[in-house]
């Protein structure tokens, strides 16, 4: 106090006595007053006591440098409390019961006793604990003064931290009378025995668990109080997971035994949830993470092969019979364990291959039967069976129908699994990877892919697609396009491709140009411009065709030379390099270095030909024109003079418009100038007009023994093929209930799984084209890099082609030898490995 | 004190939650006040009285005010004691003048004391009255500010009080004896005062009124003199130095 003082200037006033220093007696004073109030805030009768009167004896105290004396006397005091009065309370709460559970004994006591027990220890940890929370605020306010100079000069733990400690000491770990077990073991056991109860499906008080967790969790091993050194963590965390772990490997094996993979699947993922729902009820968050690691390593990982090899519930039932549900499970489960997805991605490659390969025995054995019966149909053509035009026309269309079913199988397949993907497997990209290899896998595996997918096409833009909306057809075209990245032939699918477009194109059986060209940009998205050049071309020629002919009409109205016969010429301009000529009919008429042999054309015809020609050289002057005789058709006007003697229609005059293919039209026209009765032999068709005999055969059949359009008689007058030495001649008593008839056409029009031996053709061509492919590739990269080892060669080859095919090595290592017996490389002598230079 | 910040022991379950401490740097005094948030009015109704020593003249402040800016209020006001429940504080060992500057304080956050100007008052003067009135009131005031942690209002006192001896240019004596009986070794308070005594006090003050200084305060004056002073500087105080031992000896008969 200032107040009183003596008014001395610049004088100090003489001490009074026992004020200066502690003073043993006044210390003794204070603590007393300290002591009752702290046993009376420990019996919960703070009410009675003045803050102030606390506040300002712990303040004296300290001033009075006697901080750590009652730093001290506080902890004493709390040692003392917890030992007379804390802990006889919980020790009563441990029955013998307890102590035995926790030794591990066998009690013969329910579970609901336990239980019972169980949380009479915890409620009465519980309300020590927050006793002791609630007593040590309040110390702790009282004793700020002690706290924040003494305990902080003296870098010692705040009296707080320091009772903590104390409770973890004198309750937690305080020894029980006549055995080696701490209450933290009780405390451990209790928890533990109860979560087990509810694994099993008792309901258990969470909520007392939850609190005496918080407890462990606000508790450390030492004052410094280190995160990682809650009690939570270093003592009951590691006690909890081996007990789960234990646990979760009993189940697994029980739910191996006894269940099946579904029931697995639907376990674990309850176990998962309700771990997780007990981190957040019962324990701490603290220990999600690694109880999820526990059921993953102990329910997922331990037995995942076995249970996905389950018979009739691993993943081959859940994929056949499309077990959504179990397959997201277990998708979601995998993720869990394995980032790489393996075993996921290795059963469904598995599955897909298998269930492709199955699509392609079907296939294949579909086919075998059919080709077998073509040919038996073939020979039997000698026999002059009636019904043999239309069963050979079933066998061809059975072998489409075949062929188009293999791609619809390939597309359902690809929709089950794409399905499954988006539904179950969340659009995972790494699945997506191993889908589409194993798709490509087994697509490759069937060597006629190419050609199937390509007729696929082709049906659907024939009429496949006639009446279907734009969405539709979209479709159609994205499932094309989807097959045709699998291929790995891409230029097998080209050639193809090409073959059915130019039948498509030239006999006018594409449905919409628009579609058609759709798909081509498609392709051109999908393989690139290199691949689609020629088809584009194909469709250019075409429509300048269209322009031609109506530009020729016009060129010969305006010439005003009515007088001609009237020929209508509608005329296609095919160039060379963008059409297959071989796979258009006109390998027959090829000569061995490439070049048509050219039919002799009527007269009539030639003045045509030469009239067109004028036409079209006038602006397009250098180019060549080859007339296909093969290719195209003509309209006939015929009459047919009435025959004398005959009743019905043979008594009048008929008048026909038949529709020929071109090289019909050139035969016909020789029997305008013979006589009545008058016949021609096969040899001298033949010779007048040079068409090769096959085709002459063909066409003679059509006209002279198919009734449909029989405008010829032949001799003999059998169904037998024509062949050298027939006669032929006009008939004159060839009637049809039709005035427009369409000869039929037995080869070529129509597009159709090829035979064997046109396939094993189409092969070779390919093979060859593949040979100069890769001519110039290694030519190519040999100019550019001067010398390159074999393998890097190779390796280098097989990129650069990967768009276009796979090549076979044999062939690579042929074309080298080749090349080097050519001089364009030359083996390095010397080199360690073998090595290549290029020679300029 | 120590320039760490006081550990607060916060316990997840704790049904009072403790009040956070202020950092503070009580070692340097700060050039500029700290500018410390004003305490905002949330709730304008809450009162608490708050009475000095054993006077009854009470002094009813708002609550939100002295719990924001004393810690110790703030556990008083909020507990289960008597001061929780009468939400009334009796400040004992203090003066009605104390808690009606700090009252003064905590709504302005200035100091109601009278300035000085420039002079030099005649010893036993009115004025000198006057400077030693606020002198011990200032140190009072720091005193009441360090037990309920109101250590703005401290590091202020504190420039006050080297303020007046700047302008007065007198030491407080007065209070020596006062602060030493009321705060703990090394305190800011305590360190002034011996500062100022032993860069300004001549030698022979020392001699006049050396008696009257507390004993440990005459303690802490040698120890910065000593300090200030190391041993391989004090050579001419060696009994040895200049005319050596001579000068201890008594004359010989």
């Amino acid at each position: 106090m200032i107040s009183g003082r003596g008014r001395g200037g610049g004088k100090i006033r003489p001490p009074r006595r026992g004020m200066i220093g502690g003073d043993a007696s006044d210390f003794e004073t204070q603590w007393d007053i300290l002591c009752s109030a702290l046993r009376e805030i420990h019996t919960k009768n703070a009410s009675t006591l003045s803050f102030e009167q606390i506040y300002r004896a712990s303040y004296k105290i300290v001033l009075k440098k006697q901080g750590d004396k009652l730093y001290d006397r506080v902890k004493e005091f709390e040692e003392q409390w917890f030992g007379t009065t804390v802990m006889p309370k919980i020790r009563s709460l441990i029955t013998p019961n307890l102590v035995n559970i926790t030794l591990g004994g066998v009690t013969g006591v329910t579970a609901n006793e336990r239980r019972m027990t169980g949380e009479e220890f915890l409620k009465g940890l519980k309300v020590s604990w927050e006793d002791h929370i609630t007593t040590m605020n309040m110390t702790t306010d009282v004793l700020m003064y002690m706290d924040r100079v003494y305990c902080t000069d003296n870098r010692k733990a705040s009296i707080f931290t320091t009772s903590m400690g104390l409770y973890r000491d004198h309750i937690l770990r305080s020894q029980l009378t006549g055995s080696d077990l701490i209450t933290f073991d009780i405390l451990n056991s209790v928890v533990l025995d109860m979560i087990s109860m509810e694994r099993d499906g008792d309901v258990i008080n969470k909520a007392i668990i939850r609190s005496c967790i918080y407890m462990l969790e606000g508790l450390y091993e030492s004052d410094e109080e280190n995160e990682s050194e809650k009690l939570y963590i270093t003592t009951f965390e590691p006690a909890f997971l081996n007990a789960s772990r234990e646990f979760y490997k009993k189940e697994c094996a029980t739910l191996l035994r006894d269940s099946d993979a579904s029931t697995w699947l639907r376990q674990t993922k309850r176990r998962l949830t309700e771990e997780e729902t007990r981190t957040q009820t019962t324990i701490s968050m603290l220990t999600s993470q690694k109880i999820a690691k526990v059921i993953e390593a102990e329910m997922i990982s331990s037995h995942l092969s076995e249970f996905l090899a389950m018979e009739g519930s691993g993943i081959k039932a859940m994929i056949e019979n499309d077990r959504y549900e179990d397959l997201t499970l277990l998708y979601q489960m995998i993720t869990r364990v394995d980032s790489t997805k393996e075993p996921l991605k290795k059963a469904l490659a598995e599955r897909v291959v298998d269930l492709g390969s199955e699509i392609n025995k079907t296939i294949t054995n579909t086919d075998f039967s059919n080709v077998a019966g073509a040919a038996e149909d073939g020979e039997a053509a000698e026999s002059a069976d009636k019904s043999k035009a239309p069963k050979q026309q079933t066998a061809a269309a059975k072998q489409t129908a075949a062929a188009i079913r293999w791609v619809d199988d390939v597309l359902n397949l690809k929709d089950k699994f794409d399905k499954m993907w988006k539904k179950c497997m969340n659009e995972d990209l790494v699945l997506q990877t191993a889908l589409t290899k194993s798709f490509s896998d087994f697509i490759n595996q069937f060597p006629r892919c190419s050609e199937y997918v390509s007729l696929f096409i082709d049906n659907n833009l024939k009429g496949g697609i006639k009446g279907k909306t734009e969405t539709e057809i979209d479709a159609v075209l994205d499932k094309a396009t989807t097959l045709l990245r699998y291929i790995q032939d891409k230029d097998m699918f080209e050639r193809y491709y090409k073959k059915h477009l130019a039948r498509r194109l030239l006999h006018g059986k594409s449905e919409s140009a628009d579609v058609e060209r759709q798909m081509i940009s498609r392709m051109k998205l999908e393989i690139g411009n290199a691949f689609t050049t020629k088809l584009e071309g194909m469709f250019k020629d075409m429509t300048m065709s269209e322009d031609l002919t109506s530009g020729y009409r016009t060129h010969i109205q305006n010439l005003g030379d009515l007088d001609r016969k009237q020929i209508d010429l509608g005329i296609n301009v095919l160039t060379m390099n963008y059409w297959p000529m071989e796979s258009m009919g006109g390998s027959s008429s090829r000569r061995d270095d490439g070049t048509q042999i050219p039919c002799t054309w009527p007269n009539e015809i030639q003045l045509l030909q030469e009239s067109f020609k004028a036409f079209y050289l006038k602006e397009r002057n250098g180019r060549k024109l080859t007339w296909l005789g093969f290719l195209g058709s003509a309209d006939m006007r015929c009459s047919f003079p009435k025959i004398p003697g005959k009743e019905g229609v043979l008594s009048r005059e008929r008048r026909h418009e038949i529709n020929v293919p071109t090289y019909g039209m050139v035969i016909l026209l020789l029997f305008n100038d013979l006589e009545v009765g008058e016949t021609l032999s096969f040899e001298e068709i033949q010779s007048r007009t040079n068409i090769p005999n096959a085709d002459l055969a063909r066409m003679l059949h059509t006209l002279a023994v198919n009734p449909k359009a029989k405008v010829l008689t032949k001799d003999p007058a059998t169904r037998e093929m024509p062949k050298p030495g027939d006669k032929f001649g006009f008939n004159a008593s060839f009637t049809s209930k039709a005035v427009k008839i369409k000869a039929p056409v037995m080869l070529g029009a129509v597009n159709r799984v090829e035979g064997e031996e046109e396939r094993k053709d189409t092969e070779d061509r390919n093979d060859e084209h593949r040979g100069n492919v890769i001519d110039t590739v290694i030519v190519r990269i040999m100019k550019a890099r001067k010398t390159l080892a074999h393998t890097h060669l190779f390796t280098e080859v097989i990129g650069q082609l990967a768009t276009r095919f796979k090549p076979d090595v044999g062939m690579m290592k042929r074309r080298v030898e080749s090349l080097i017996e050519r001089e364009y490389l030359e083996r390095v002598e010397g080199a360690d490995v073998s090595t290549y230079a290029y020679l300029a | 004190m120590a320039s760490t910040q006081t550990p607060v022991a916060a316990p997840s379950t704790s049904s009072t939650p403790l009040p956070s401490t202020p950092t503070i740097t009580s070692d340097a005094l700060p050039q500029n006040r700290p500018e410390r948030k004003v305490s905002s009015l949330k709730k304008p109704a809450e009162l608490v009285t708050l009475y000095a020593g054993k006077s009854n003249e009470k002094f009813v402040v708002h609550k939100e005010f002295v719990t924001h800016y004393s810690p110790v209020l703030r556990a008083a006001f909020s507990s289960d004691f008597i001061e929780g429940q009468t939400q009334t504080y009796r400040l004992e060992d203090t003066t009605e003048e104390a808690v009606r500057l700090l009252i003064h304080w905590i709504y302005t956050q200035k100091l109601d004391i009278t300035k000085f100007d420039d002079w030099k008052p005649a010893p036993e003067s009115p004025e000198r009255f006057a400077i030693r009135k606020q002198n011990d009131s200032l140190a009072n005031h720091w005193v009441l500010a360090e037990k309920l942690f109101i250590h703005q209002l401290q590091n202020l006192a504190i420039e006050e009080i080297e303020d007046i001896r700047v302008c007065s240019r007198s030491i407080p004596l007065s209070v020596c004896r006062y602060v030493y009986q009321n705060t703990s070794a090394k305190n800011p308070l305590r360190r002034l005062l011996v500062d100022q005594c032993a860069a300004y006090i001549e030698a022979d003050k020392y001699e006049r009124i050396g008696a009257d200084f507390p004993q440990e305060m005459l303690i802490d004056l040698v120890t910065v003199y000593a300090k200030t002073f190391p041993i391989p500087q004090r050579t001419h105080l060696r009994p040895t130095s200049g005319v050596g031992l001579a000068r201890y000896k008594v004359d010989e008969p």
